[in-house]
């Protein structure tokens, strides 16, 4: 059994590393970008109306404001994180090509459906909407600098001690990433392995696959929901039950539909890979049949 | 519609029911201290009139609440009682009557006046009238306000009506001479007059009302003529008539004067209304301040005990030794337990050093007590003089009871002071102060929809009344909250809406309540932010959202310039037009529109593409 599924612990194995490399590397580019951004903004302060060291809430200081959020609009034009955005689509045209080579083998007469082409490209159009669209950024990156900034005035807080808030949210501390950082590594991993789960499920459907593999093997950090389900073959109408019952990690909200997406809950790292009927031990087969 | 027949012998029946009651003209109540009952409920609701106005009006003193007095209370002590009464409710009456008229606050209500004909009869037209020439109060909008809705309150089935404050006569000859006629070519000046539910002595709503006026005519009484005579105004659906009684005071003979047709095919005249209560099926009202009278009546009556009480008990009194009385009269006679006896001739006297007391006072001039060293022995100095005062326990239960039925009352009515202790629970919750605040609504709503019904209609008798035809109907929005909301309290519900993310449409709603405040007294203003908030679309977004919108191409440049100058380019457009507000909105928002187009053209392009458009083209998407 071990060698006849060995190539399914592979797949998984090498996606899951595929994400967390590609959630590193833009991660690293939010990074750098982040520090450049806060550089911006320092310098945009220091011009701000101070008396005794304090922000003074004039009209020139909240105006200010305005003038920050143009810069950084102006500075997310072909900076690193741009490219580093692009790179992450990249990788997810990777990670599909992986998967579909994957289904191909597991799957007799499998092609890519319509649906399934479908699916992936709004899968990249959210990612990268998620990512850097206009509103998406305003509220990860640039709302918390100006609300930031707005309450230091208004409240009449010293120079200093807005540029260190402003540090401490765009670069982290040494336990803590900034801001974007941050925002980022979620977005980014929930992208990438939801959207590939998504993408099993619809060629599930649109073949008519009923039985699907638990897979991703087990590590010592693995939750109880998962040992008991890793590498065991489960049919639709088992699985879509298990959004009833309570388990530590599962994610809140998860219904009959998206526990294909979700599976064991946050940063899970196991898949419901579909599978053919030919291939599922008997034992299973008679326990639905039952 | 009442003919004259049916009004002459309607006021005849009055007349003769008033007849036992009337002394030298006033009708007064008899020994049972009932009023003539023209109809059934008649005593029971001037009743309670009147015992609402034991709380409401400054200088009386309620007499029927005292006037049965305690049994040992002196005359003297009731004076004192009647010269130290104190109108201890009156500012419980003064909140209700403040959190009534918050329906009239500027945000709550609004009146639309309609474009029509009558400025050319009088040319100043309907609104200016009824803003600032009725007479007596000015406008209407000041008579509801500060005057009826007060007289509301207090007078349920009281009434108000509309008629000419004077009726205009002309001189006009006849066979028999000249004679003086009504001059129906004179404008006339419509308006609300009041009477009080002692006035309305017979009444069909809808259909007619008889009111017995103040004033008296000249009746034959004996051998001379005397003020006696009742004298009626009696409105119907088609006129106004007055009834006057004439000849000999006993015979009750009446005339009828047509003073007015005012051909309304409706009696121009209404109760003020309150709770609706049925008798014998016929609808009569109740205030709704009624309800608390009887926890006030006990307040008025415990604070003027209390301070009886206070008067006979809580000051202390001092007790000290005295000393024999040691008089003695010229003739010798000696002071014998206060009275000074002549045993010779059998006469005696009180004795003037004592008062008839038999001790005189140790104190000297002074006032210091002088004790005699060689009573020492008997008598300590620390024991000689002490002051005496009684427990006032019972004077702090008094009191504690007055708060008590005070805050019943204003629970009752549904006001609170913020500071008060009128919460039950001392740490009220915010649900539980919303709920308060609904039931507070609950109240007032339905006395609030029936002071603005009678405001429609007093408006529209008015209008109907001066110019006719020419005259069309406003539209009247009730209010449907009650809140006084100051400009801060808009601002801070506009940024809870934008951040708890409601829809566009509310978040606009409140704005335009918000600038509806801010700027309702000015009127040049108010048009212009009418002008700009029906003009820009964007005109509550926030500059952040305009810009990624403008990014997004969802906007045009034309309107972000619109947004971001509309004052300058209304500001404009009156420097090229003065009367540019006067025209129909349509033709404003065209041409404010097309300014900020023809500036947004002449500007440079300098639209960036977003590395959101730039991403998206790379992936087809």
């Amino acid at each position: 059994m071990a060698d006849k599924f060995h190539y399914i612990r592979q797949y998984v194995d090498d996606k899951y590393k595929a994400i967390e490399s590609s959630v590193s590397s833009l991660s690293g580019f939010a990074k750098s970008y982040q520090a450049n951004v806060f550089s911006e903004v320092i310098s945009l302060i220091n011009t701000l109306d101070v008396v005794g060291g304090n922000l003074i809430p004039s009209q020139r200081n909240f105006n200010t404001i305005e003038e920050i959020l143009e810069r950084l609009q102006l500075l997310l034009n072909g900076s690193e994180y741009e490219q580093g955005v692009r790179f992450f689509l990249q990788d997810l045209d990777k990670l599909n090509v992986l998967t579909t080579e994957f289904l191909a083998r597991s799957i007799d007469n499998f092609s890519v459906t319509d649906n399934m082409a479908a699916l992936y490209r709004n899968t990249k159009t959210n990612a990268l909407n998620l990512l850097i669209g206009d509103e998406s950024i305003h509220q990860a990156l640039y709302r918390p600098i100006s609300e930031q900034i707005q309450q230091s005035i208004s409240s009449g807080a010293s120079l200093r001690d807005l540029t260190g808030s402003l540090r401490t949210v765009l670069e982290g501390l040494p336990d803590q990433q900034g801001i974007l950082e941050r925002y980022v590594g979620q977005i980014s991993y929930d992208a990438m392995a939801t959207g590939d789960r998504a993408f099993g499920k619809q060629a599930a459907d649109d073949l008519g696959l009923n039985w699907f593999r638990y897979s991703g093997g087990l590590i010592t950090t693995s939750r109880p929901f998962c040992r008991e389900r890793d590498g065991k073959f489960f049919h639709r109408s088992e699985i879509e039950k298990w959004p009833n019952l309570d388990w530590a990690g599962k994610y809140k909200g998860v219904n009959s539909s998206t526990i294909y997406v979700w599976v064991g809950g946050y940063r899970c790292q196991h898949d419901l890979m579909p599978v053919s009927e030919g291939i599922v031990p008997k034992t299973d087969l008679q326990r639905i049949a039952t | 519609m009442i003919t004259t027949d049916e009004i002459l012998s309607k006021c005849s029946e009055i007349a003769s029911m008033a007849k036992p009651f009337m002394r030298e003209g006033k009708i007064e109540r008899n020994k049972q201290g009932k009023l003539p009952e023209y109809y059934k409920g008649y005593n029971r609701f001037v009743s309670d009139y009147h015992a609402i106005l034991n709380h409401s009006e400054k200088g009386r003193f309620p007499m029927s609440l005292f006037k049965e007095r305690s049994p040992n209370e002196t005359d003297r002590e009731f004076e004192y009682r009647k010269r130290n009464y104190k109108q201890k409710t009156l500012p419980i009456y003064q909140d209700f009557h403040n959190t009534i008229q918050r329906a009239f606050n500027d945000a709550n209500w609004k009146i639309t006046y309609t474009e029509d004909n009558s400025e050319s009869v009088d040319k100043i037209g309907y609104k200016k009238y009824v803003t600032k020439k009725i007479p007596i109060y000015g406008s209407l909008e000041g008579f509801m306000r500060n005057v009826l809705t007060g007289l509301k309150i207090k007078d349920a089935n009281g009434v108000v009506g509309v008629r000419p404050y004077k009726y205009p006569m002309k001189e006009v000859e006849t066979e028999t001479g000249v004679d003086l006629r009504f001059d129906d070519t004179e404008v006339l000046d419509p308006t609300p007059f009041y009477y009080s539910v002692e006035q309305n002595v017979c009444f069909k709503d809808d259909e007619y009302f008889f009111i017995l006026l103040d004033k008296r005519s000249m009746v034959r009484y004996g051998k001379t003529k005397k003020p006696y005579g009742l004298i009626f105004e009696v409105w119907d659906n088609n006129a106004i008539y007055t009834v006057t009684q004439v000849g000999k005071y006993v015979d009750m003979t009446f005339e009828i004067t047509m003073e007015y047709i005012h051909n309304l095919d409706r009696v121009p005249m209404w109760r003020l209304m309150g709770t609706e209560i049925l008798m014998d099926n016929k609808l009569f009202f109740q205030s709704p301040f009624l309800y608390a009278v009887d926890c006030l009546d006990l307040v008025l009556l415990n604070s003027s005990n209390l301070q009886m009480a206070m008067y006979n008990t809580a000051y202390p009194y001092r007790i000290m030794l005295g000393q024999k009385c040691e008089f003695i009269d010229p003739d010798g006679h000696e002071c014998n337990q206060g009275v000074v006896e002549n045993l010779k001739d059998q006469t005696s006297y009180k004795c003037p050093s004592c008062n008839g007391t038999g001790v005189k006072s140790r104190l000297n001039v002074m006032g210091s007590m002088i004790i005699d060293p060689d009573e020492t022995e008997n008598i300590s100095v620390t024991d000689a003089m002490t002051f005496v005062q009684p427990s006032t326990e019972n004077l702090e239960f008094l009191a504690n009871q007055i708060r008590e039925d005070e805050n019943r009352a204003r629970n009752i009515l549904h006001i609170h002071l913020s500071n008060s202790e009128v919460h039950t629970q001392p740490n009220e919750t915010a649900t539980g102060q919303a709920i308060d605040q609904k039931a507070m609504y609950a109240f007032i709503a339905p006395q609030s929809d029936q002071i603005f019904s009678l405001y429609e209609r007093i408006g529209i008798a008015i209008g109907e009344m001066r110019y006719g035809t020419k005259f069309k109907p406003f539209d009247l929005n009730y209010p449907k909250s009650f809140d006084f909301l100051t400009e801060s309290d808009y601002l801070r519900m506009i940024n809870e809406a934008i951040e708890s993310g409601l829809p566009p449409f509310v978040v606009h709603s409140i704005i335009y309540k918000y600038l509806s405040v801010l700027f309702y007294q000015e009127e040049q203003a108010a048009k212009a932010f009418e002008l700009i908030t029906k003009a820009d679309r964007l005109v509550t977004l926030t500059n952040e959202e305009i810009n990624i919108k403008l990014s997004r191409r969802t906007i045009e440049k034309w309107e972000e310039v619109l947004h971001t100058s509309a004052i300058n380019f209304v500001e404009d457009l009156i420097m090229e037009d003065p009367d540019f507000l006067d025209q129909e909105i349509e033709v404003q928002v065209e041409k404010l529109q097309a300014k900020a187009k023809e500036k947004a053209d002449a500007l440079p392009d300098t639209q960036i593409e977003s590395p959101f458009s730039r991403l998206s083209q790379e992936i087809g998407g």
